[in-house]
């Protein structure tokens, strides 16, 4: 059996790059709440591919530089 | 909390509050009673029409307290983002096995009750009208009180 992967992000930094982006602001954005937001950066949640578009297109910029994956 | 949860825990409530009165109604000591039909009719309306007003109930009280606190997160409690719904199915898939595994082991008790009418166990009284309908509205009730707890589990892992 396939060893479970986890998916890394920088949403917090990069919402402290963008100016102190709140996680409501962001929740807003994305169309998500703000739960979501504390669970996929607390890496509790693993968002689905839309969602971690969204987020990415939010910031401005390209997926991997939000997201990673640990195999 | 959120808004969200804040919500489960007043319906897990409400239903906790409808087991009660069923058990209540139909439970003396550990056998269920033989209620007039119109004790279990009267019973069966209240339970339903309690569950209704509670829930709306709840689901305005969030709204205004929302409104008074003017939490602008109150504004996402009645919207459901792909999280919440993801945590909404997996809570019906365990209530949905709860379900599948309770009636189960009560098909087989019964089974193995009139099969070996010797056995150990005290049987389940749960043949008559009464017992039916107590066993069909506690089965349900149940469900779905699992289905809050799991809820509110799956909020925090």
């Amino acid at each position: 059996m396939m060893a479970k992967g986890r998916v890394r992000n920088r949403i917090k930094v990069l919402r402290a790059e963008a100016g102190g982006m709140t996680q409501s602001q962001l929740a807003d954005a994305v169309g998500a709440t703000r739960q979501t937001i504390i669970a996929i950066e607390q890496e509790k949640y693993a968002p689905s591919l839309e969602l971690a578009f969204r987020i990415s297109l939010a910031f401005g910029v390209p997926f991997e530089a939000v997201f990673s994956f640990e195999p | 909390m959120s808004w969200t949860e804040i919500r489960t825990l007043g319906s897990l409530m409400i239903a906790i509050w409808a087991v009660w009165l069923l058990q209540t109604r139909f439970i003396d000591g550990w056998q269920v009673v033989d209620l007039p039909p119109d004790q279990m009719l009267s019973t069966y309306v209240t339970v339903i029409i309690g569950m209704i007003v509670g829930e709306i109930l709840v689901t305005t009280g969030v709204s205004i307290a929302g409104s008074v606190l003017n939490d602008a997160t109150v504004a996402s409690a009645d919207f459901e983002d792909e999280r919440d719904q993801q945590i909404e199915r997996r809570a019906g898939i365990i209530s949905h096995w709860f379900i599948i595994t309770v009636v189960n082991v009560l098909a087989l008790r019964l089974i193995m009750q009139e099969t070996y009418s010797s056995s150990v166990l005290s049987p389940l009284a749960i043949v008559s009208t009464s017992g039916i309908v107590f066993t069909l509205l506690a089965v349900l009730f149940a469900a779905h009180i699992v289905k809050m707890v799991a809820t509110l589990v799956l909020y925090r892992i």
